[in-house]
């Protein structure tokens, strides 16, 4: 309890205290405590099936955890349902983008404007996303699921803008993509981040994030086995090694 | 002339059909729910106007929203208990059997408090019929006819145009994302469940006034929205239009051009075809390929 | 071995569940008829009326006679019967379920589809069975010995109405059936087939409609294009009012139309109102009738019972259930014995007259055509009078019928 109320201070958006997760017995997550502060572009790394998916969607409320608490700007919303932590101002861009494929591109913007946080600035919203991405405006009145993989991961990405989080929470948004748009997709997640935008980043792309993350966590079988500022772990030997390839 | 006759025969059935089964197609395309209680709700619509009709003296086209608001409200407390139960406890599939059972149980109520007796609701327009050139049609069925494209065009400019309907068809293709984007899933489940209930009911109604019905028929006409799904595809008006029209279409010819006791047979031969070659109905699923 | 013990043993206390111990043996001073009708389902209707008549008879021979007196043992009747939704393989599990636990008489179901499966049953196993509900051929022509049934075979129960037809002036040159495909209509339907033509009648359509019907518009172009002078439906109550209906709607007008099953029903008259006038029907027996006897006096008095006892409204189906179970009553008490095969000997010779009319049985079972034969119904000023055949009718046919537009 003492290390909660430490979390608990100024600056402190998301924090989360002993959140464990099991798939059929099998546990995913075990004891994870992060903690984002307001402004922070942070990141969780690790290799595939480390917990870091599972992490997010129980922050999102798309899981329900076995044991932990998860604050958010210290109110308690551990197993709240995800349709209610969104209108929090908490917004998770799904892992594998999951567009309603057969909506138009305006129908799932217009899907995710409307919670009572965002409905009535939905014309605002609509400009923000459209100068951000310009070639979903384009599309706007074509189906969703005729998009590159590229442009749904930037649908995705402004269909969770369009709830007007004040926490975006983006679960490996470059994966899959051609190297011209993961620069592009970091390009976009720093500018959101100097617009004031707060960011909970999950990737496997580990140079990239690490460069823009100004704390990263890393995972590894569902646990944080190490945390630092982005640019210290970057510098770090071990880290590099694993992650990232290098000798 | 009698070829012209059997087609318009043939569509003014087919509008009966297909809204009788455009609830169960929704209902199938967002849940994935075969839902066996269709015919159940749509006899309790007949029930209903038959009510009405006789305490007191409403038409039944005039019953059609009353019927469909009570209908919505028992669809919606019924998927969020029962269908609700079954499914989280055990499986898609449990919900065949529950639903399966739920319509015995209710066939039988029924029977109790409105007896076996075949019933018909008979208002003074009954008995009339239009008659172009040569060509003659039941008023009754006409009227049925343009009720149910109007019903399916409302339902049309629903899913397409209110945040409601767009919310049902983004939950149909994606449940997880339409929760994230701040859609109440369970809710919008029982929501469309009880959507289908009310447009059963609805169906009901006109029923009622073109042919008798009995707790016993109720069988025929889920499996009659079964065939017009398998035909014209799940989850849309346009599917069940298409679908309901197809097999209005084989009953008329195959009456008219082979023998009337082989409707049942080129009903049965053509879904057979379907399954083999377009499993999906020949508009494929409108929700969307999350099932 | 022992699993199959088991397993009876538990079927036979399931058995117990539903009926109290020793219902089912004919112990002490009961004789239980078992059997089953149709509460729920398709045919519930029709077998709801029926329950009605074995009721009604069981309650009258019970309370106003003191029971059967077989062999100077006096037997009160009890009813055994469960409801068998019209499934015939759950009537018939049931059935063969009644003749392990020993029940010797069986009462019938309904329709004919019904009838056959569960009369093979009680055949094989050597139990009697008496019913009121299936006339197929089938049913007596496959050579049971033990199956008796109050109506004719249903390739004979057209010898009347077809006399009635003949009879009629203008006198009637074409006739046209529609006759729904199940074992009950399509043997009526040649048994009328082979009576118009050897009347001498042109036969202008045979069509044949499947089980169930939602529109016979279609139908009804090709009954107006051959324009007949007697439409007969062979079709279930349901599809009786929907062609009627229909027939209205489009106009097509008949001189004379004749529907086996819907026109006895109220649901018919409730659903075609003023429209019913002139149609025709058959029907088994009517509570006008002159036929007399034992068991509840004349056809008027049965009426007058049923009525005071019962709710549920009066048709020919109650007093045919109604006169089951006085026939075997009666063949209890000619045999004086409650052993089967005299019990069935007496059935053969059955030779009595009651309410229901003169029983006597074929050698095949069924009722014998010349006493036992239909009755012709036409509803005339919103009653159902009997206009044939001449012995038994209290007024004169309506014919040609005035077109639907006319009959307000």
């Amino acid at each position: 309890m003492s290390d909660m109320s430490n979390l608990e201070t100024d600056g402190v958006y998301i924090a989360t205290d002993g959140l464990s997760y099991d798939y059929n017995g099998v546990t995913a997550v075990s004891k994870v405590g992060i903690t984002v502060a307001k402004g922070q572009i942070v990141a969780l790394i690790g290799a595939n099936g480390a917990g870091k998916s599972t992490t997010v969607k129980m922050i999102a409320g798309a899981l329900k955890p076995r044991t932990g608490r998860v604050l958010f700007g210290g109110r308690d919303i551990t197993g709240m349902p995800a349709h209610k932590v969104v209108q929090q101002g908490i917004a998770l861009v799904p892992e594998s983008r999951l567009v309603f494929r057969h909506l138009t591109v305006l129908e799932n913007l217009q899907i995710a404007g409307h919670l009572p946080r965002s409905r009535d600035r939905m014309k605002d919203s609509y400009d923000h996303v459209f100068q951000l991405f310009p070639r979903l405006y384009e599309r706007r009145a074509q189906h969703a699921g005729s998009l590159s993989g590229g442009e749904q991961q930037m649908l995705a990405i402004a269909r969770g803008l369009m709830t007007l989080p004040d926490v975006l929470i983006l679960d490996e948004p470059s994966l899959g993509l051609s190297p011209l748009f993961v620069g592009e997709i970091f390009k976009m997640i720093r500018k959101l981040n100097q617009e004031g935008m707060t960011i909970l980043l999950v990737e496997q792309n580990v140079h990239h994030t690490l460069a823009i993350a100004d704390r990263a966590y890393v995972l590894e079988k569902g646990r944080v086995v190490r945390s630092d500022t982005g640019r210290a772990m970057l510098a770090d030997d071990a880290v590099k090694k694993a992650y990232l390839g290098m000798d | 002339m009698l070829f012209l006759q059997t087609l318009v025969n043939g569509l003014a059935l087919g509008g009966l059909y297909a809204l009788a089964a455009v609830g169960f197609s929704l209902v199938f395309g967002v849940l994935g729910i075969v839902n066996l209680t269709h015919g159940i709700f749509l006899v309790a619509g007949s029930y209903g106007a038959l009510l009405l009709w006789e305490h007191l003296g409403i038409d039944p086209i005039l019953s059609i929203p009353p019927v469909a608001i009570v209908l919505f409200g028992v669809g919606y407390v019924y998927q969020r208990t029962i269908i609700h139960w079954a499914v989280s406890r055990a499986s898609l599939v449990a919900s065949l059997v529950v639903t399966f059972g739920v319509a015995m149980i209710i066939r039988n109520l029924l029977q109790l408090w409105f007896g076996p007796d075949i019933r018909t609701i008979t208002p003074s327009y009954s008995f009339s019929s239009v008659t172009f050139f040569d060509l003659r049609i039941d008023l009754v069925r006409l009227i049925a006819l343009g009720m149910s494209l109007v019903v399916l065009l409302l339902l049309t400019a629903l899913l397409r145009h209110t945040h409601f309907g767009r919310s049902i068809r983004a939950t149909a293709q994606q449940p997880l994302a339409a929760s994230l984007c701040g859609l109440d899933v369970e809710r919008l489940y029982a929501k469309t469940f009880g959507l289908g209930a009310a447009l059963a009911g609805a169906s009901g109604a006109i029923i009622g006034i073109v042919q008798p019905f009995s707790p016993a028929t109720e069988a025929g006409w889920t499996l009659n929205a079964f065939i017009v799904v398998v035909l014209g595809g799940i989850g849309s008006p346009a599917g069940a239009l298409l679908g309901g029209v197809l097999l209005g279409l084989i009953n008329t010819l195959t009456a008219q051009y082979i023998a009337p006791s082989m409707t049942n047979a080129a009903m049965f031969l053509v879904l057979v075809a379907m399954l083999l070659f377009r499993p999906h109905g020949l508009l494929g699923n409108a929700m969307g390929e999350s099932r | 071995m022992q699993r199959r013990t088991i397993l009876k043993s538990g079927g036979a206390m399931m058995l117990a569940g539903l009926t109290p111990l020793g219902a089912a043996f004919a112990q002490g001073q009961e004789i239980v008829l078992g059997g089953s009708v149709p509460m729920t389902g398709d045919s519930a209707e029709t077998g709801l009326n029926l329950l009605r008549g074995y009721e009604c008879a069981v309650k009258f021979i019970n309370e106003e006679m003191g029971g059967v007196d077989v062999g100077g043992t006096r037997y009160t009747l009890r009813l055994d019967l469960f409801d068998d939704a019209s499934d015939p393989s759950r009537g018939t599990t049931l059935i063969q379920r009644q003749v392990d636990e020993g029940v010797n008489f069986f009462l019938g179901s309904f329709p004919s589809r019904m009838v056959l499966p569960t009369a093979s049953i009680t055949e094989a196993a050597g139990r009697v069975m008496v019913q009121a509900g299936g006339a197929a051929d089938d049913i007596f022509t496959q050579g049971r010995r033990r199956v008796f049934g109050l109506y004719p075979r249903a390739s004979r129960q057209f010898i009347s109405p077809v006399n009635l037809f003949r009879s009629l002036e203008p006198s009637v040159e074409r006739i046209s059936i529609l006759y729904t495909n199940s074992p009950y209509a399509s043997a009526q339907a040649r048994g009328a087939e082979a009576a118009i033509r050897e009347a001498g009648i042109e036969l202008a359509d045979l069509i044949e409609l499947p089980t169930s019907v939602n529109d016979v518009t279609n139908v009804l172009s090709q009954i107006r294009a051959s324009n007949p002078d007697v439409l007969i439906c062979l079709t279930a109550d349901e599809t009786s009012i929907l062609i009627a209906r229909q027939m209205v709607q489009t106009d097509t007008n008949v001189p004379l139309l004749f529907q086996s099953l819907g026109p006895q029903n109220a649901a018919y008259t409730d659903a075609l109102g003023s429209y019913a006038e002139g149609v025709t029907t058959l029907a088994a027996w009517s509570e006008n009738v002159a036929y007399s006897g034992n068991y509840f006096g004349t056809a008027t008095e049965f009426a007058n019972y049923y009525r005071a006892n019962f709710d549920r409204q009066m048709t020919y189906h109650m007093a045919a259930g109604a006169a089951c179970v006085c026939t075997i009553a009666e063949a209890l008490k000619t045999a004086g014995t409650v052993e089967i095969d005299p019990v069935t000997e007496a059935l053969r010779n059955t030779d009595f007259e009651c309410f229901y009319g003169h029983i006597r049985f074929t050698p095949e079972g069924d009722g014998d055509p010349d006493l036992m034969g239909t009755i012709v119904l036409q509803i005339q000023n919103g009653e159902r009078v009997v206009i044939a055949p001449d012995g038994a009718k209290n007024a004169e046919p309506v014919y040609p019928v005035p077109n639907w537009r006319d009959r307000t």
